[in-house]
């Protein structure tokens, strides 16, 4: 007879396994990103800047910022999106059904959508100090006028307070400020699945390359990064020049 | 159930076979019973009852009843008392039939069964008006009133004379308390409608006021008041209302709804701070105010929580009171509807099947999980593309979306969602078949084409709707 004990070992085995082997289903929060994705300094608590260079890359980025709050916020609070309602015309607005494939349970968002970018800033400082939040990911207009060195400096000082990780999305990063760091994001070829059932392959988990810049004392890099909803976050080994869509998977010998 | 004048002309009548009623008058309109709102609608006529007297209620589903003692001359008399009530119910669109009587039972039968629309019956009047109604109106149950049909017992003056034992013993206990009540023989309890609390208070100033700050200094001497009367009662109020009265006379509402409900004044007033930081300089502050109320409209009962004494211990309690907190402030300056969260429908087509909601509404369908890839990013309207399609039912090679070409290289799909055809107008949406595309540079989209690729219509509309990660 299985003592209460034994059980939940089993089930604490069970669970790393699934976590390691990648299961088909896993909780939200449950994923771990890559351990070296922590020393990239990623994850840090901080004020982070996220920056896309072009407006066609703004899905890319705002999607990497709302996927770097998964591992950032590893106490499963609410995280708080703030949003102007101009931009979702052009940009596409956000929406709860497609928060699972970043790994974000939907029922655990806030978004605030307001007109002007005082009214931003304002709500993402109110959101700044309230400790209650996971995470708090503020998305920039493609014309920011407001935001600067001042309006970040506020913005820390209230997130020293709290420890709420921030997530700032940029169009453009000329000026200083006092964020930690800067992540220049850019959508990368996902690493394709080639079938023999398709003439194109299909679509492999979403990739980006990310460059790290003025991040306290470290010198800036590039990496590939990928999503998965499931595993999290993690590195993809640039092991060799590929062409895309190398792994080939043939159902006929997989069954 | 109801019939209008009309179809009471047409010899329709309640309780009448839908296809009888339509064989009879083949023009009939019916419209399904909203039986909550003719509830709520009854009672909110309960309650503009009591400009006639204090107790008041609304009676089974389609009566009201005012208790007059005491209350008649101060509208002059019982008949001119009547024919108000008779007229300003005609006023507001409501057919109505109205008696005043000494028992409730007796009005109750006269309104609805005598020969004339308003009726009084006076002290001792009982037997004789009441004997020609029929004995549906001593309002006994369905099954006893069939009964005494088939006896031929047919109107309640036929009764009068039965012996109470045998009307007892043969007909059961009911009918013979009714008639007694009729008769005024008998007791009948009542319950008139509760008065709810009013938690509220109101500055009258001796001067005019002709700022908004003082406004709101003002405000926060109300607030104290308000929440003090709450905190007496073990309530907090939801939504409160702000009323300036400007000197023309003209009345300013300002109503602040808040997350959780509370007592605190502290936090209403910082929730009243962000309501007129919003407000600056859209309000029109040169004519001066006179006075100003506040009022909590919605209360709750708030239950005493304990509070964590340990150091570190678990914090959900007061995580839950800084959010709500939070979302009082967020909302107050921007908008209710500016603080809103993710919502889902039943429905299948994308744009309808996720909304949001206000944080501030108690009820929300959470997002149900759904097989199938769906974008984080939705455009509001779907746009045209246009779109090389390597063969039919493929997705497509190269498409071009805002003047920008884009070469696909990798591509999942179809994933056909339907139209609502069950809906009126709904078949002429056709089905969309939806395709997860890559580019040549990562980039992803969502797009669809619209119907099928068919004998007539070879090239079909392709959209884009949203954008991937």
């Amino acid at each position: 007879m299985p003592t209460l004990n034994d059980k939940r070992l089993a089930l604490e085995k069970l669970r790393q396994r699934f976590s390691t082997s990648g299961a088909l289903y896993a909780a939200h929060g449950q994923s771990r990103p890559d351990k070296s994705l922590f020393d990239v300094g990623l994850f840090a608590n901080g004020l982070h800047e996220v920056v896309c260079e072009t407006a066609a890359d703004h899905a890319a980025a705002t999607a990497f910022a709302l996927a770097a709050t998964v591992a950032a916020n590893s106490t499963r609070k609410p995280m708080l999106i703030a949003t102007l309602a101009g931009e979702g015309r052009e940009g596409g607005v956000l929406y709860g059904q497609g928060f699972d494939a970043l790994g974000i349970d939907p029922a655990r968002v806030c978004t605030v959508t307001v007109d002007r970018e005082k009214e931003l800033l304002w709500a993402a400082e109110e959101a700044a100090s309230c400790a209650a939040l996971g995470a708090v990911v503020v998305i920039l207009g493609h014309r920011e006028k407001l935001y600067g060195f001042t309006a970040s400096r506020r913005l820390k000082l209230r997130h020293e307070k709290s420890g709420v990780p921030m997530f700032i999305l940029r169009h453009n990063s000329g000026d200083a400020t006092a964020a930690t760091a800067r992540w220049h994001v850019a959508p990368k070829p996902s690493r394709g699945v080639i079938t023999t059932s398709s003439s194109t392959p299909l679509l492999g988990a979403p990739t980006f390359s990310v460059r790290r810049e003025a991040c306290a004392g470290l010198p800036p890099q590039t990496w590939e990064i990928e999503i998965d909803a499931t595993i999290g976050m993690h590195m993809v080994a640039p092991l060799s020049d590929r062409p895309a869509g190398s792994t080939k998977i043939s159902y006929r010998n997989a069954a | 159930m109801g019939v209008n004048a009309a179809a009471e002309r047409a010899s329709l009548r309640v309780g009448m076979l839908l296809t009888d009623a339509t064989a009879v008058e083949p023009g009939l309109r019916a419209v399904p019973q909203d039986k909550q709102g003719e509830t709520t609608d009854l009672k909110r006529l309960a309650l503009w009852c009591r400009r006639y007297s204090p107790h008041v209620s609304a009676d089974g589903d389609d009566g009201l009843w005012i208790d007059i003692t005491g209350a008649a001359h101060l509208f002059g008399g019982e008949e001119t008392l009547l024919r108000d009530i008779a007229q300003r119910f005609h006023r507001a669109g409501f057919a109505c039939r109205a008696a005043i009587a000494n028992t409730h039972a007796a009005a109750w039968g006269m309104a609805r069964f005598a020969s004339s629309p308003l009726s009084i019956i006076c002290g001792g009047e009982e037997r004789p008006r009441l004997s020609t109604l029929p004995i549906r109106a001593l309002n006994i149950p369905e099954d006893k009133a069939v009964v005494l049909d088939r006896l031929g017992l047919k109107t309640i003056g036929q009764i009068f004379d039965i012996p109470r034992s045998t009307l007892r013993s043969r007909f059961g206990g009911t009918v013979c308390e009714r008639l007694e009540q009729a008769l005024g023989l008998a007791g009948e309890g009542l319950t008139s409608l509760a008065y709810e609390p009013v938690y509220a208070s109101r500055i009258d100033f001796a001067e005019p006021v002709t700022s908004l700050d003082a406004i709101a200094h003002v405000t926060g001497r109300l607030i104290e008041q308000v929440a003090a009367q709450l905190r007496g009662d073990g309530k907090g109020g939801r939504r409160f209302t702000l009323s300036v009265l400007d000197t023309q006379g003209a009345l300013t509402d300002l109503n602040l709804a808040l997350a959780r409900p509370s007592h605190a004044p502290d936090h209403i007033a910082r929730v009243f701070k962000e309501r007129f930081a919003a407000l600056e300089g859209r309000f029109d502050e040169t004519l001066g105010f006179d006075a100003a109320a506040l009022r909590a409209r919605r209360t709750e009962v708030i239950k005493p929580e304990q509070s964590d004494l340990t150091v570190g211990g678990d914090d959900c309690a007061s995580d839950k009171h800084m959010l709500g907190a939070l979302f009082d402030r967020l909302s107050a300056r921007l908008g209710e509807g500016a603080v809103s969260r993710f919502a889902s429908l039943q429905s299948h087509l994308p744009e309808r099947a996720s909304i949001s909601v206000p944080v501030l509404h108690k009820t929300a369908p959470p997002v149900r999980p759904i097989i199938g890839p769906r974008p984080f990013l939705l455009l509001p309207r779907a746009e045209p593309v246009t779109v090389m399609a390597e063969l039919p039912d493929y997705p497509p090679r190269r498409f071009t979306w805002r003047r920008v070409h884009h070469r696909v290289l990798k591509a999942e799909g179809p994933e056909r969602i339907e139209g609502e055809w069950w809906k009126r107008g709904g078949d002429e949406a056709s089905p969309r078949d939806y395709y997860t595309v890559e580019d040549e540079l990562g980039r992803r989209f969502w797009l669809y084409r619209e119907g099928f690729y068919a004998p007539g219509n070879d090239s079909p509309r392709w959209f884009m709707h949203g954008l991937f990660a």
